[in-house]
């Protein structure tokens, strides 16, 4: 199975499990009663952890040429102790490029050419934007609270979390045992994570990081 | 008869011969007794002489250090500074001592006086009357009205203890209490403190008699010369000399030289006149020409072969006295006058501070004064290691000072703009500096050294240190190197905290304080940067993101995009007075970009920003306030833009320019990649948002007006990148030299730009530049009402900006202040730490009310902002420990900025509605472009801290030393100074009369009134009472605060501060001071009366039964250095009465 019927099939499984068990997410009521979580609601990721996250959109309004708002496919991470990696896959058939290393974020982007680099002590707090402090949390998750918590619902076979965001439409479900993601809702799109294996040695940075890497922290020790 | 007659004939021969022979013997026995008692007169000059040179030693015993057989006397205490006085009376501040039967105090040497009063008369009726004892008119007359009777008040407190006899021996002084007849002789003695007096071998002026003012030329001081001695006056507030008689004086004393210079003085003695104020300029000139240190005079003859003179005798200056006549020269005068004064030019600074003082101070720096690591050394204790030749061809041994003269500030000359230095020049010499290649090109320190010397280190090298090895040893260390923990938003952490670049950048600010150019001096020091010179030039302020929406690309999606914008400003008091000057803002590496996040992320393409730049003219005047760059109106496209900056900053609407100026760009020589915005700026573009993902427009809603679009982004950052330098975005601020060059004067890197902006909602912070895009719904008009919460139906395009302040233009010093447009708040081009007036700046309320600035993690400078909620970099301009924002040396001391906002003295802004806008300039910095006349002018200089110049005005100086390190004067030894512990407070009023408080151009500029002298001169008084003055530094640490209360004049307006709290004037004090004053030097009068003669037989009182035969009267002028106990110079007067 090539790379990309791997990333289709994952997606199939991802939008079975919410047809099946969140068929109408948004206007979904606990079927249990609430019973309040104790912090922390949601675990961060530990050191060595690979993850997916399968978007599907429910509410779809794609413009007509994908091309110029291709969909995003996945979200592939990838956290050693030391680094930690994204690629997201876009419709378009490009893909969008992110590290964490040393104290700094690198974005490499298809339609710009040059690498994007900020050092992490810039930003007052872990920012929670699908690309951005995946190292020290679980995208999609920074936002819960126990105000939120509306109780224990099943979700792809696992007990969950609910939480549930009106004003800002959003939904988050944590397995309740581990307290790990297992799904989000951010407007139109649901976000499905599924752990892998944790990578047992860093992933290889790319020359071009690397190289940019290096610059920052050599200009920054001015 | 004849036999009888006979016999009368050879008696009267026998008579004749006998009485002959007779008053031969006598003639001769007088002869011999002279002699005798002139050596005896000389061996008790010599005695006395020895007793105090005995007196400086068992005064150092503690401290005192000998090397190499060279033996340095630190006092022990600080009173030991002065001579122990031991007088039963106080007839005179000046008298030190007389000879009597006292026991004088520790640790004072004297051989005790017999119980014989001098003035009781002797066997053969031999005695020395009070009136003698005053034949110098050092004692105040008993009767004033009889100036030529020289008796000495004799009642009271104040009344004259005449000298008891010390009686000799074969085997020297002996305390007797009944006659011995081993006895050979006897003396009496008063020591006076001839320092304590003014000179008037130097001092005095000539000046018009009509006029009163201080003439300009004199108000600088610098120089005894200087001193008003007309300030003398009786009990009565009556001069004693009147400018008439000082006229006199300075005509027949300096008369060859004023001739030859101004064909002044006319008349003739005792009437010599100076008619009109042309003598002034040649007076100050040949003061300033003097190249012996006033210790010879002029040989060069006037046409009619007459030639300057001086007064080699006290006796001669009281037949001048006398001889000009009493109403313009009261000889009461002269008991403020000397004619003989020597003063050792060498430093004696140890440092003072200890662990807590001053208060929070962690370092010991007195307790480490002698230590061979310390920076701050006790300087005349600092010893030649290694033996070399000093740059005046004399021997320097080991074991002796190494500094053995201070550095002549006239030295700076040397350090011209067209000016090149190899090894082995004056320039490498005296500074270490070398460059091939004059102009532009920087000053190379030492071949690249990568730290300045301490003396030690140059002790070991063997030479002399360097100017800037100088400022090290002479700035305590602790006060040096302060730097926020981060780069905090320019590159600046690697130079804030190397303490050596900042004494080579105020060594560099004090190169361009002295030359007259206005071409900042560059020296590249280790790896650094170069390092310039301050000038009076406008430096950047301001760093603005802008962030709007343009009216081009697709109506439906228009794109973002963003700018960087400058402000600059001069700070400088005389800003205005710069000449007109081409200006360019050069990038030199780096990128700039937008990022939009907390959403869909957004970014621009990368912008390359080497060799782009801005360039402009201005005038002088144009950047005297803060100005932010926008088109001027005759801007063209790609051609430099020769408008002026905006002058009316306060009002938002200028951010941009006008239809009629056109965007400026960053320069390019190829049109086609010119930048045209629709909103008239000038700076830096910086980008327009797309989808990183497809390359596409951003589409939020909020900009495109379409409901069914992504929801709007919260956050807009102006961003850097590095270029292919590897540095941030980097820029130098240029000027245009003569030559045509472009010169840098100042770099900054900015990193960490990251400057957020919020967007749309009920955010305000945007403004529409045009209406091309009318009706879209959901953008704020950030000025929609002027207050910067304008409605919500905006016109569509928006704006907003933020910027980074500097907390001084100045200096960059722990970075700039980050200000974010946020909560309703706007920031403008003033709405910074100088905005028009207090009530505008940003930093007057809380956070969370204002654009609010980011503290620099780890907190290494600031203070308190955290703890209530407020950043007030403008506060650094006072940087009290009260205030709520200050900075914290490195040493613990929180030592006061130049401001005193308190006091309505603020260089920012008008501290209160009453200050006059005069007022606030008054306050600011100045820059002389002009040779120092004095040594407290270095105190115009900035050292590299926001808001701080060279401090001689405060306790907490780390600076004052600077005053003792260097001199105007260029000679080992020099006449014309005056001790410091000087207890005539009409010496000191002198020589602050007419002190200049402001250089500030003006044809009358303020000067200390007579009253204000008197005032500071009493403070100096009272200090004196609690402690001899160790060192000229102590006029700023210990005279300093407590002359601010001592201005009776404000500095414009009424409701402007008073003079004392504005520090350039109230330095005018030191100023006057600095030069003139001395502490290392004993000047005395020894007044030495010896007779020779013997006790007769069965004598039983020592004064009566006591046979003078040969008298001998001496005034012995001698200076006696402190610190090593050899006599620089001594002059015996011999005394005819």
């Amino acid at each position: 199975m090539n790379n990309l019927s791997s990333r289709l099939a994952a997606r199939l499984l991802a939008l079975a499990a919410f047809s099946l068990a969140c068929p109408s997410a948004y206007p979904q009521q606990a079927n249990t009663a609430p019973e309040k979580p104790s912090p922390p609601l949601v675990t961060t990721p530990p050191d060595r952890a690979h993850w997916k996250i399968t978007p599907n959109q429910i509410k779809k309004q794609m413009p007509a040429d994908a091309q110029e708002n291709p969909e995003l496919l996945e979200i592939e991470a990838w956290k050693t102790p030391s680094v930690a990696r994204v690629i997201q896959q876009w419709g378009n058939g490009k893909a969008s490029e992110s590290w964490i290393a040393d104290g700094y974020l690198l974005h490499k982007f298809p339609a710009l050419p040059d690498i994007y680099v900020t050092p992490l002590s810039l930003r007052s707090s872990v920012q929670d934007d699908g690309m951005s402090d995946f190292n020290a949390v679980y995208p999609g998750f920074t936002w819960l609270d126990l105000k939120y918590y509306t109780g224990v619902i099943p979700l792809g076979g696992k007990k969950c979390h609910h939480y549930a965001d009106p004003e800002n439409d959003r939904e988050a479900w944590v397995d309740a045992e581990t307290k790990a993601p297992v799904a989000y809702r951010n407007g139109a799109s649901n976000f499905v994570y599924a752990f892998l294996a944790p990578p047992a040695q860093d992933p290889t940075m790319p020359e071009a990081f690397l190289r940019e890497l290096q610059n920052y922290k050599k200009a920054d020790s001015q | 008869m004849v036999v009888l007659a006979l016999v009368v004939l050879l008696t009267g021969l026998v008579v004749t011969y006998f009485s002959r022979s007779m008053w031969d013997r006598q003639m001769s026995n007088s002869s011999l007794h002279q002699a005798l008692a002139d050596d005896l007169a000389r061996s008790a000059l010599d005695i006395v002489t020895g007793d105090l040179k005995q007196e400086m030693a068992e005064g150092s015993m503690d401290n005192k250090a000998t090397v190499d057989d060279v033996t340095i006397y630190t006092p022990d205490k600080p009173e030991y500074i002065v001579p122990v006085r031991n007088t039963p009376t106080n007839p005179t501040p000046a008298l030190l001592r007389i000879s009597g039967t006292t026991s004088i105090a520790a640790p004072g040497a004297d051989h005790p006086a017999s119980g014989a009063i001098s003035t009781a008369a002797s066997a053969n009726g031999r005695s020395i009357t009070p009136a003698r004892w005053n034949k110098h008119y050092l004692l105040p007359l008993a009767d004033p009205a009889k100036p030529t009777d020289t008796t000495p008040v004799s009642s009271g407190t104040t009344a004259f203890t005449p000298p008891s006899w010390v009686y000799v021996t074969g085997t020297g002084p002996v305390t007797l209490t009944v006659p011995d007849k081993s006895v050979i002789g006897r003396y009496a003695y008063a020591i006076y403190d001839e320092g304590a007096l003014l000179d008037v071998n130097v001092a005095g002026f000539p000046r018009d008699t009509a006029t009163t003012t201080m003439p300009t030329e004199y108000s600088p001081k610098g120089a005894l010369a200087f001193a008003d001695l007309t300030q003398l006056k009786d009990s009565g507030g009556n001069p004693l000399l009147t400018q008439a008689g000082v006229n006199n004086l300075v005509g027949w004393r300096n008369y060859a030289s004023l001739r030859n210079a101004a064909g002044q003085p006319s008349g003739a003695f005792p009437a010599l006149t100076f008619t009109d104020s042309t003598v002034q300029t040649p007076y100050k000139n040949f003061v300033f020409s003097n190249t012996n240190g006033f210790l010879k005079v002029s040989g060069t003859p006037d046409a009619t072969g007459q030639t300057d003179q001086a007064f080699l005798s006290r006796q001669d200056l009281i037949s001048f006295c006398l001889a000009s006549g009493t109403a313009n020269f009261n000889p009461n005068a002269l008991q403020y006058l000397g004619t003989f004064s020597r003063a050792l030019n060498a430093p004696s600074w140890s440092p003072t501070a200890t662990t807590g003082s001053p208060t929070g101070n962690t370092i010991d720096y007195a307790g480490q004064a002698d230590a061979s690591s310390s920076a701050n050394r006790n300087l005349a204790n600092v010893r030649v290691q290694t033996a070399f030749t000093r740059p005046d061809g004399s021997a320097a041994s080991t074991g002796e000072p190494l500094l053995k003269t201070r550095f002549p500030l006239s030295r700076l000359a040397l350090v011209t703009d067209s000016a090149t230095a190899a090894a082995g020049s004056d320039i490498e010499k005296y500074f270490g500096l070398t460059r091939a290649t004059a102009g532009g090109t920087a000053w190379t320190y030492r071949s690249g050294a990568a730290t300045i010397l301490t003396l030690d280190q140059v002790a070991q090298a063997g030479r002399e240190p360097d100017f800037f090895e100088l400022l090290k040893a002479a700035i305590l260390n602790g006060s040096l190197g302060k730097y926020s923990e981060t780069d905090y938003s320019l590159v600046t952490k690697t130079f804030d905290q190397n303490k050596d670049a900042q004494i080579i950048q105020i060594g560099a600010n004090l190169l361009d304080q002295y030359d007259g150019d206005n071409d900042p001096t560059p020296i590249k020091f280790a790896t650094l940067d170069p390092v310039y010179g301050l000038e009076n030039l406008p430096y950047i302020d301001h760093v603005y993101g802008t962030i709007f929406r343009p009216n081009r690309g697709d109506p439906q999606y228009p794109t973002v995009e963003g700018w960087l914008q400058f402000g600059l400003w001069n700070p400088h008091a005389n800003a205005s007075t710069a000449a007109s000057s081409n200006f360019r803002i050069l990038g030199t590496d780096g990128k700039l970009y937008l990022e939009a996040s907390n959403g869909p992320n957004y970014y621009s393409p990368q912008q390359s920003l080497a060799g782009q730049s801005l360039e402009f003219t201005a005038t002088g005047a144009d950047f005297a306030e803060p100005r932010l760059l926008v088109p001027g109106t005759s801007m063209t496209g790609a051609a430099a833009f020769t408008g002026v900056p905006i002058t009316a900053i306060s009002s938002p609407g200028y951010y941009f320019g006008a239809a009629s100026q056109p965007s400026y760009a960053p320069s390019t020589t190829d049109a086609a990649q010119l930048f045209y915005s629709p909103c008239y700026l000038a700076g830096f573009y910086a980008g327009s948002l797309v989808n990183p993902n497809t390359g596409d427009y951003p589409k939020d809603k909020n900009i495109t007006g379409v409901a069914t679009d992504p929801n709007p982004l919260s956050y807009y950052h102006a961003r850097g990148a590095l270029g292919a330098g590897g540095k941030y975005p980097t820029f130098d601020l240029q000027y245009k030299d003569a030559s045509g060059n472009w010169r840098t004067y100042e770099t900054i890197q900015v990193t960490g730009l990251y400057l957020d902006q919020g967007f749309g909602g009920t955010l305000p912070g945007y403004k529409s530049c045009t209406s091309w895009v009318n009706g879209r719904y959901g953008l704020a008009s950030g000025w929609g009402d002027g207050t910067g919460s304008g409605p919500l139906a905006g016109t569509g395009v928006a704006y907003g900006k933020t910027a980074l302040s500097s907390m001084d233009p100045r200096t960059k010093r722990g970075g700039m202040v980050r200000l974010i447009g946020y909560n309703n708040e706007i920031i403008v081009a003033n709405g910074s730490i100088r905005p028009s007036g207090s009530a505008n700046r940003f930093d007057s309320a809380a956070l969370s009310n204002k654009g609010f600035p980011i503290n620099p993690s780890g907190g290494t400078m600031w203070h308190w902002w955290a703890g209530n909620s407020k950043f007030q970099p403008a506060r650094l301009a006072d940087n009290l420990s009260t205030l709520s924002s200050h900075v914290t040396d490195l040493d613990g001391v929180n030592r006061r900025g130049d401001g005193d906002e308190t006091n309505k003295a603020s260089p920012l802004w008008q501290s209160s509605a009453s200050v006059t806008t005069a007022g606030v300039k008054a306050m600011r910095p100045v820059l002389l472009n002009r040779p120092f006349r004095s040594v407290g002018e270095m105190g115009c200089a900035m050292r590299g801290d926001p808001w701080k110049s060279l401090n001689f005005f405060s306790a907490d100086s780390a600076d004052a030393a600077l005053m003792d390190v260097f001199s105007i004067d260029d000679e080992p030894v020099v006449a014309g100074r005056v001790s410091l512990n000087t207890p005539h407070a009409s010496v000191l009023t002198a020589i602050l009369t007419g002190g200049l408080k402001a250089d500030d151009g003006t044809a009358n500029p303020p000067a200390l009134s007579a009253s204000e002298a008197a005032n500071i001169s009493a403070v100096i008084l009272q200090e004196q009472a609690t402690a001899p003055f160790q060192n000229v530094a102590e006029l700023a640490t210990r005279v300093g605060d407590k002359v601010a209360n001592q201005f009776s004049k404000t500095l414009s307006g009424s409701s402007d501060p008073n003079d004392g709290y504005v520090k350039a004037r109230r330095e005018s004090a030191t100023r006057a001071l600095a030069d003139v004053a001395d502490t290392r030097t004993w000047n005395l009068l020894i007044d030495v009366i010896a007779q020779t003669g013997a006790f007769r037989l069965n004598a039983t009182d020592l004064t009566k039964d006591f046979i003078v035969q040969g008298e001998r009267r001496y005034w012995l002028h001698v200076a006696i250095d402190r610190f090593t106990g050899e006599v620089l110079a001594k002059q015996l007067e011999p005394v005819y009465e």
